[in-house]
């Protein structure tokens, strides 16, 4: 078992998407409290297409990797599509299998876009 | 110690984990267990499975004595004065909230209660508690960034409405032995009416602990980081002061008799164990004392001593890692890979066969007074030995390598 390809090392190590995002509509966070980790996302939504995105995270190697890839795959798509986003979306894009105990590492990005609803 | 040999009485020892030998260094989280421990649970379900301190019949009673041996062999080995000041619970957290709501019922507004910042979240928790429905104040001792106590103006947070201290003996993340005693006493002569709970958890399966030598009313343990099953804890209380204390749970075997108005309680220590107790648990954990006393805690103390001794001085020739904590310490060594998130250490770590633990191992405030996200943690017991270590040092390099 390998869950660290060199894919998810360099999304984790140069992320794409990666800094806070000035003149944002919205400002979405997750926390694990297992591990403390903390994820924030940044989006901008103009005529309802998220036209920019971005996030800040403390946290492991496939949370990072997790939260960088989606957001590329989000960008420049209407918001609704966020709705059809869910784990097989994330686990396509690792491209990896996820212990049980990572779940949550992987998922993260997902706790910080459900908050959008609320 | 002969560790080769050790190493074999623990049978999940001696698996692959990923294609590679294990190596369990997770002690802080909970100890494996010998198979004398496994097989005794498993002759009590097979032999003599049944309910105590009730039936008139040979298992009941067979099942009552093993229970009650083990009561004294607790007793014997933290030194209690009397068997009847031994209490089982289901493990450190229910002894820590059995007495923040017993001891919490005589306190009043205003009343105080010292921690400390290096508290495991079972010792902050339950007394938030009773703070919030009472307001009581909580006063924390201060962590000083080398991982001791700043005890200086220890004074200072002392008056008359201080109630209750409440502080552990060995950190589960630095491994901080605590001068609980000189603590103690200081706190006692700006106050001599405080009551002092210290939880040994970290500390007894390790060290020789004599309950009357650290000065304390109350201390708290489990079982399982011993050498025993999980679902078992202890209370240790002086006889006068469990005399009143309220019960935390009400039910069946700790009453004398119940009417429609009320109801009288059992006689200590049974007045503060309702309901079936976890039988089977607590028989193994009578075996666990056994193992440790055939051992010998010194021995076991010795070795865990010299143990951590090669490991920090292996560790610290790695210049990529920042060990937090004092030089002197048990056996427990946390610390962070510049740059890598303790997740993905541990998950490397793993992938090598190496089990240890990451993440703030439920100390939050402590985590946050050190200004660090997480950490990883590796925990020796009596099995470990110094290859064990260079595994350990090994599988670091390769997290380092990988995420260079």
């Amino acid at each position: 078992m390998n869950d660290y390809t060199q894919q998810i090392l360099d999304y984790s190590q140069n992320p794409p998407n990666y800094g806070k995002l000035e003149n944002c509509n919205y400002t979405l966070t997750a926390k694990n409290p297992s591990c403390g980790d903390d994820l924030t996302i940044f989006l901008k939504v103009e005529n309802k297409i998220i036209t920019d995105a971005s996030f800040l995270a403390d946290g492991c190697a496939i949370s990072k990797a997790s939260a960088s890839m989606l957001l590329e795959e989000i960008k420049e798509k209407p918001i609704s599509n966020l709705k059809l986003v869910n784990t097989n979306t994330v686990l396509n894009l690792l491209k990896i299998d996820i212990s049980k105990t990572r779940e949550k590492c992987a998922f993260l990005v997902l706790d910080a876009l459900d908050t959008i609803a609320s | 110690m002969n560790i080769e040999k050790t190493k074999l009485d623990f049978p999940i020892l001696s698996q692959k984990i990923n294609g590679k030998d294990l190596v369990y260094l997770d002690n802080s989280a909970t100890s494996q267990k010998p198979q004398i421990v496994i097989d005794s649970i498993a002759d009590y379900y097979s032999n003599y499975n049944s309910n105590v301190h009730r039936g008139i019949h040979t298992l009941a009673e067979k099942a009552t004595e093993k229970y009650e041996e083990t009561r004294q062999k607790v007793a014997n080995f933290i030194n209690a004065k009397s068997v009847n000041e031994i209490i089982f619970t289901k493990g450190t957290t229910e002894s820590l909230n059995f007495l923040s709501s017993s001891l919490g019922k005589n306190l009043q507004k205003d009343d105080e209660i010292i921690l400390t910042e290096m508290e495991h979240h079972s010792n902050i928790v339950p007394w938030q508690f009773i703070a919030k429905g009472k307001g009581l104040i909580i006063k924390y001792i201060e962590l000083n960034q080398d991982g001791t106590l700043n005890i200086e103006n220890l004074e200072s947070l002392i008056n008359k409405k201080t109630k209750i201290i409440s502080l552990l003996h060995v950190s589960n993340v630095l491994g901080t032995i605590n001068p609980v005693e000189k603590i103690i006493k200081r706190a006692r002569l700006v106050n001599p009416d405080i009551i002092a709970v210290v939880d040994i958890a970290q500390s007894v399966p390790h060290m020789k602990v004599n309950v009357q030598k650290l000065k304390a009313d109350f201390v708290v343990f489990s079982a399982h980081k011993m050498l025993g099953p999980t679902g078992v804890g202890v209370l240790w209380g002086k006889y006068e002061l469990l005399q009143n204390l309220h019960p935390f749970l009400g039910g069946g075997s700790m009453i004398a008799s119940v009417t429609k108005e009320k109801t009288l309680f059992a006689e200590i220590p049974q007045r503060f164990e309702a309901g079936t107790p976890n039988i089977a648990g607590v028989i193994g954990f009578g075996t666990a004392i056994d193992y440790i006393n055939s051992v010998g805690i010194e021995n076991i103390h010795k070795h865990e001593q010299d143990l951590t001794i090669y490991a920090m001085e292996q560790i610290k020739q790695l210049d990529f890692i920042e060990i937090y904590g004092p030089n002197e310490r048990a056996g427990i060594i946390s610390f962070n890979i510049k740059g890598v998130h303790s997740h993905d250490v541990s998950a490397v770590l793993d992938n090598n066969g190496i089990a240890v633990r990451s993440g703030h191992h439920c100390t939050d405030i402590l985590h946050n007074k050190l200004n660090i996200n997480s950490t990883v943690r590796a925990s020796f017991y009596l099995y470990n030995n110094e290859n064990d270590v260079d595994q350990l040092v090994l599988g670091l390099k390769k997290v380092n390598k990988i995420f260079k």
